[in-house]
């Protein structure tokens, strides 16, 4: 299982990194196509609970099965799947490049939160510990990685002016305090905010996917009837705006 | 005196009335109760915080009290705490005072009242007790919401190893909840109805992000909520607190600090480290867990009086350490460590050290490392340069040393090592080769093969560059053949002639040359014939031993080969004194079930060495893994004969013992000399035994004829036999040939028999129906003519016979011509009115003189026979116009016959099928062909001629063709010929 997370966390750092070089450089894949497969495979390896849910729950010893049951998104914690296709394009990149600096900050929060983990890794009964920190670290890595690529995107679509500014990976800054309703609602909210933030990348994975299917709609996306329907209910916004997630992991 | 003690009395009485007034003043304001008693709660610390006042203190007065606090739970009646508590107090002050609750205040209502007491000594006693406050209640249920599910403490920081109680409040009494510690469920005792508490003792650290706790509501069966205990490890006790410095600038101080106690969420940081001097009352906050450096001033503080204090949320631990400066110096590593006239034996080393002052002296440690291992070991003590000389070293041998360096008054640490290794010169070889040879002798010849050890390190003493071998020839004293062999040969091979030859090898290197090995090669070695002796090995080689020699033996030399089976047999051997007449031979090479063998030369004093031994053994026996290739002959009815001659015993895993032979048969039934055998598969079958090895033909023998039979040989050694694998199939004859061949012999007889006898018959049959020719003159009828009529002419003569008609045929002369030209084509020819001439008169029509005879032969028409017709064959209807001619004399007519007839000879090649035959005509010298060339044919008066022809079967009548006999004369009884 080590080896496993080893090779996982290393595949992760390269794409992640290789992704962040590729938007700071200023060099975009100029082809809709391939910067449509980057950006599916990315938002697939992010709706891998194993990716970073799982090990958050290691890490807060929430990693019992009454405790995986509580864990699931709050509703309208993140877009539904409905309104991410009900948005046009450019909304579209837009509304999943706000959501994923949201999971940017709150990961970071966690990361400051932990300064014990380099002290961790000398423990031997925390070694699984320290890998499931570095894991959250190289989730890190991977959205700014997709954000990078969901900037490119933007501009290949023609919409530079409106485009997510790449960004790079830097430390994370502490959200404004709130009040503390406590450590272990707080973990718990975390772990919904996980459970959600996969269930988004997975709607996102669907939603470049269609654009795989029809490549030359550029615009406007036709979502399925069933959530064509369900869209109203999610109260999609309008045109242009986008759609914020809300939640935020525990310290 | 007297007057000190009046002055004491007046005192005393002075200081009583004073007294006496202030108690008067109290008790008129008598009594002090507390007021304004307010309680508050700290739910992170859970405690209950109390402050009130005391009325009624004289102004600007301090007295010392006691308040008797009781704190009851749940209702005032549940009195769970009383004690006491003592403080000054002031006029219009306010006093504070807290109590930490085991249970979560949250849990349960709490109920505080308090009373209080004079105890100070300005008030004389009897001092009474005020009476109590009135009862504060603290109910912190009353601000949660209702229906929900509350579990506290919140967040709570313990140390591990507490007791800590929790509770929970449910906002449904009807609720049926349970409560998990880190999944596992925990029990716990119901306070009231909506409350239950559960007490946790020795808590354990479980991980930084704190030990999860959460109740659940079975009828919803969901986290209704939750807390964390945040439990802290025990701050542990600094170890291996030390400081030292090693420039005397700088003070390094390290510790152990053991576990961390810092907790996530903030809730604890890790545990602070301080180091404070006692003698310059300096502090210093540490920013490392493990170390912590100490700036030395110029003030020439030689004693420190360090305290390390660490500290956590919990606890406060500290160790202390006295220590005089010079007495912590840990020098810094040497430098500049290196080698002056370095010789074969010898080497001088040299460093350098940091300075630490002029009367600094320090001891340095210097080692000298050869092939991984400490050699020599030596102290030195040094100002700045250090230098010692290294003697007594190996030539041409690589060495490291290394330095240390040491406070040679105070010794406290080494300082780390700083090494260089150095190779020393090269120095002659000391020791002689080890040398051997093989000899092969050939035709008037010695090919020697020379072979040598390379020196050890140790001998060697240097890089050998080349080997010499000097040849010297003992019978005709000459020269020395001297021969260079680089290095790393370790042969050559000498062709040497019969005589006696000294071989000398020395080895050298860039110093010298070593001492000769030397080697006698004889014309006559006198090897004996010696029998092979078997040996025992073990894994750890082969133990052997031999005959001690009488006389002057300089020694033996075992030899063997590490690889026996390889045609380059990697020749390995073994010097031994004089003295040795036993050795163990061990090598890396030695492998199970490979056969080896040894043998013992004697050295003698002229250097010849001479074949004593033979020995030959295994390390390991294996069971053989093949069986021999068998050929199987002199099958029989009864037996057959197995042979596996080209099956080499020698060669094997194991000493061969013997060979069984293993035979099944569907009757099972062994004869005698076989035994039953069980295979592996549990057959049964007959196990004949052969116990001589080098027999290796086996016959079985009472066998059943037409049978089915199974055969395997396999050899049989110590450890166990060949495979019992594959076995031969083969049947056994059946034996009524030989009794069908004694019907079928005289049936065949009888059959020749039959065949000659028809042949015979045919011959009978032939003479019967085709005659041969008989010969006019030995004919019966020709005796009879002879007899009546003309016994001298007995041959019909040409100029005998007088024609009686003649039909010509016109025929123009170009045509003649032509036709001969042209040989024109049968059908042409017919076309052409056919000429006869007719010659002879018949029979009928005869009035000659004398009778004719006419002769046919059918023996020559057998061909035409044969298809059922036994009538004369076809006759050419026409003679070629062309040849008429020339038959209109009777000379003529005899050159054409015999031209034909020698055509027919001449051109019908023997064995062809088709045959033309000139009519015999009786002659003198009939059937010589050469007599016809040359003596004229005088055919008999009044005879008829016809042509006869054998002609393939089924063919009556042919084409004719060009080369065909056209120019066949028919001579024919006129109305008789044929058409």
């Amino acid at each position: 299982m080590g080896t496993q997370i080893t090779r996982r966390t290393l595949l992760s750092l390269v794409l992640g990194l290789l992704f962040a070089s590729m938007a700071a450089m200023g060099s975009c894949p100029g082809d809709f196509q391939v910067l449509l497969g980057q950006l599916q495979k990315q938002a697939r390896s992010m709706q891998d609970p194993s990716m970073l849910l799982d090990p958050y729950m290691r890490i807060q010893g929430l990693d019992f099965p009454k405790l995986r049951e509580r864990c699931k998104e709050r509703p309208g914690a993140f877009p539904s799947e409905g309104a991410l296709r009900g948005l046009d394009k450019q909304s579209f990149l837009r509304t999943l490049n706000a959501t994923l600096g949201l999971v940017l900050h709150q990961l970071a929060a966690v990361q400051q939160q932990l300064p014990e983990a380099q002290g961790l890794r000398r423990l031997p009964e925390a070694r699984l510990s320290a890998q499931d920190l570095e894991m959250l670290q190289m989730a890190r890595l991977n959205i700014h990685g997709l954000r990078n690529n969901i900037f490119c995107m933007s501009r290949l679509l023609g919409s530079s002016r409106h485009a997510a500014a790449p960004t790079q990976a830097a430390p994370g800054t502490s959200p404004p305090p709130t009040p503390d309703p406590g450590a272990f609602q707080r973990k718990l909210e975390g772990c919904r905010f996980l459970h959600g933030y996969h269930r988004f990348m997975s709607s996102v994975g669907q939603v470049f996917g269609e654009w795989g299917k029809s490549p030359s709609q550029s615009h406007r996306h036709r979502p399925p009837r069933a959530l064509q329907e369900e869209a109203p209910r999610a109260r999609p916004p309008r045109r242009g705006k986008r759609l914020v997630p809300r939640g935020q992991l525990p310290r | 005196m007297a007057l000190f003690a009046v002055f004491q009395t007046t005192f005393l009485i002075t200081l009583l009335s004073l007294r006496t007034c202030q108690s008067e003043v109290l008790a008129e304001r008598l009594p002090l109760t507390p007021e304004a008693l307010q309680v508050s709660i700290n739910s992170t610390q859970q405690c209950l915080h109390l402050q009130w006042t005391v009325h009624n203190l004289p102004y600007n007065q301090e007295f010392k009290m006691v308040f008797q606090i009781q704190i009851s739970r749940t209702e005032t009646s549940n009195v769970i705490w009383v004690g006491n508590y003592s403080t000054m107090v002031k006029w219009n002050e306010t006093v504070h005072w807290s109590w930490e609750s085991e249970l979560p205040l949250e849990c349960a209502a709490h109920f505080v009242r308090i009373r209080s007491v004079v105890d100070d000594a300005k008030v004389p006693e009897p001092n009474f007790w005020s009476s109590w406050s009135s009862w504060q209640e603290v109910n912190v249920q009353d601000f949660l919401g209702q229906g929900a599910l509350f579990v506290f403490p919140k967040d709570k920081l313990v140390e591990e190893g507490s007791n800590v109680t929790i509770c929970y409040i449910s906002g449904n009494i009807r609720n049926n909840i349970s409560c998990y510690l880190e999944g596992e469920q925990i029990d716990g005792e119901q306070l009231d109805p909506r409350v239950s508490i559960f007490k946790l003792e020795n808590v354990p650290f479980i991980r930084k992000r704190g030990t999860n706790i959460y109740c659940e509501e079975n009828q919803r069966n969901a986290i209704s909520n939750g807390t964390v205990l945040f439990v802290s490890k025990v701050l542990e006790e600094p170890k291996d607190f030390s400081c030292e410095t090693r420039d005397f600038k700088t003070l390094i101080c390290t510790w152990d600090p053991g576990a961390d106690t810092a907790l996530a969420w903030f809730k604890q940081p890790s545990q602070s480290y301080t180091l404070f001097e006692s003698f310059s009352g300096k502090k210093k906050s540490c920013d490392e867990k493990t170390r912590c450096n100490w700036q030395i001033t110029q003030d020439s503080q030689e004693i420190y009086n360090f305290t390390l204090i660490t500290a956590n949320y919990f606890r406060t631990r500290s160790v202390n350490l006295l220590f005089n400066l010079t007495h912590r110096v840990h020098p810094m590593r040497p430098f500049s460590v290196q080698f002056e006239n370095v010789s074969a034996t010898n080497a001088v080393m040299t460093w350098k050290v940091h300075s630490s002052g002029d009367n600094f002296t320090l001891l340095c440690q210097v080692e000298l490392h050869g092939e991984g291992k400490m050699i020599q070991q030596h102290n030195v003590s040094v100002k700045v340069n250090g230098k010692y000389l290294l003697s007594e070293l190996e030539p041409y041998t690589e060495y490291v040393a290394q330095v240390r360096c040491a406070d040679a008054n105070h010794f406290w640490k080494w300082s780390e090592w700083s090494g260089q290794d150095f190779t020393t010169s090269e120095a002659a070889p000391s020791e002689a080769p080890d040398v051997w040879r093989t000899v092969k002798l050939g035709p008037g010849s010695h090919n020697v093969t020379l072979l040598w050890k390379p020196l050890s390190k140790f001998h060697a003493k240097g890089k050998i560059l080349f080997y010499n071998v000097v040849i010297e020839n003992l019978d005709k004293p000459s020269g020395l053949e001297p021969h260079s062999i680089p290095a790393p040969a370790n042969g050559t091979e000498l062709s040497l002639d019969e005589g006696s030859y000294r071989i000398r090898v020395t080895a050298s290197n860039s110093a010298g040359t070593s001492p000769a090995a030397v080697m006698v090669v004889s014309a006559d070695p006198g090897n004996k014939v010696v029998e092979e002796e078997i040996i025992n090995g073990t894994e750890d080689g082969f133990s052997m031993s031999w005959k001690p020699q009488s006389g002057d033996v300089m020694g033996y030399v075992v030899e063997w080969c590490d690889c026996p089976q390889d045609p380059l047999c990697d020749l390995q051997w073994k010097n031994l004194g004089p003295n040795t007449t036993t050795t163990v031979i061990s090598s890396d090479a030695f492998r199970p079930g490979v056969r080896y063998n040894f043998r013992i030369y004697g050295l003698s004093t002229r250097r010849i060495a001479y074949l004593l031994e033979n020995k030959t053994g295994y390390t390991q026996e294996l069971a053989p893994s093949d069986n021999p290739q068998v050929v199987m002959n002199n099958l029989t009815s009864h037996s057959f004969t197995l042979s596996w001659k080209n099956y080499s015993t020698k060669s094997q895993p194991a000493f061969i013992k013997g060979y069984r032979v293993y035979l099944k048969s569907k009757a099972g039934q062994c004869h005698p000399g076989a035994e039953k055998a069980v295979l592996p598969d549990n057959t049964v079958c007959c196990q004949y035994k052969i116990d001589n090895p080098e027999q290796k033909t086996f016959s079985v023998e009472k066998l059943q004829p037409e049978s089915f039979y199974e055969f395997l040989v396999t050899p049989y050694t110590s450890v166990g036999e060949g495979p019992r694998r594959t076995f031969t199939k083969v049947r056994t004859p059946d034996e009524y040939p030989y009794m069908l061949l004694r019907v079928i012999l005289p049936v065949i007889l009888c059959v020749l028999l039959l065949v000659l006898g028809c042949h015979l018959k045919s011959q009978w049959m032939k003479d019967k129906c085709y005659p041969d020719i008989p010969d006019p003159y030995k004919s019966s009828v020709l005796s009879l003519i002879k007899s009546k009529e003309n016994p001298h002419r007995t041959i019909m003569s040409i100029s005998d016979c007088i024609p009686d008609a003649i039909e010509v045929v016109n025929k123009p002369e170009g045509t003649k011509i032509q036709s001969l030209g042209t040989r024109k084509s049968l059908t042409e020819m017919e076309s052409t009115k056919p000429t006869y001439l007719y010659l002879l008169p018949t029979e009928k029509n005869y009035s000659g003189p004398g009778p004719c005879i006419c002769f046919e032969n059918y023996t020559y028409n057998q061909a035409a026979s044969d298809c059922g017709s036994c009538a004369h064959g076809p006759v050419p209807p026409e003679a070629p116009p062309s040849q008429l001619g020339l038959l209109t004399s009777p000379e003529n007519l005899l050159k054409a016959l015999e031209k034909n007839y020698m055509n027919s000879l001449g051109e019908i090649p023997a064995g062809e099928t088709t045959l033309n035959y000139v009519s015999q005509v009786a002659s003198p010298m009939s059937g010589d062909k050469d007599s016809l060339s040359t003596n004229a044919l005088v055919p008999p008066p009044c005879s008829e001629y016809k042509m006869q022809m054998a002609v393939p079967l089924c063919l009556a009548s042919p084409p004719p063709t060009e080369n065909s006999n056209l120019s066949s004369i028919t001579l024919l009884v006129p109305g008789e010929h044929y058409r």
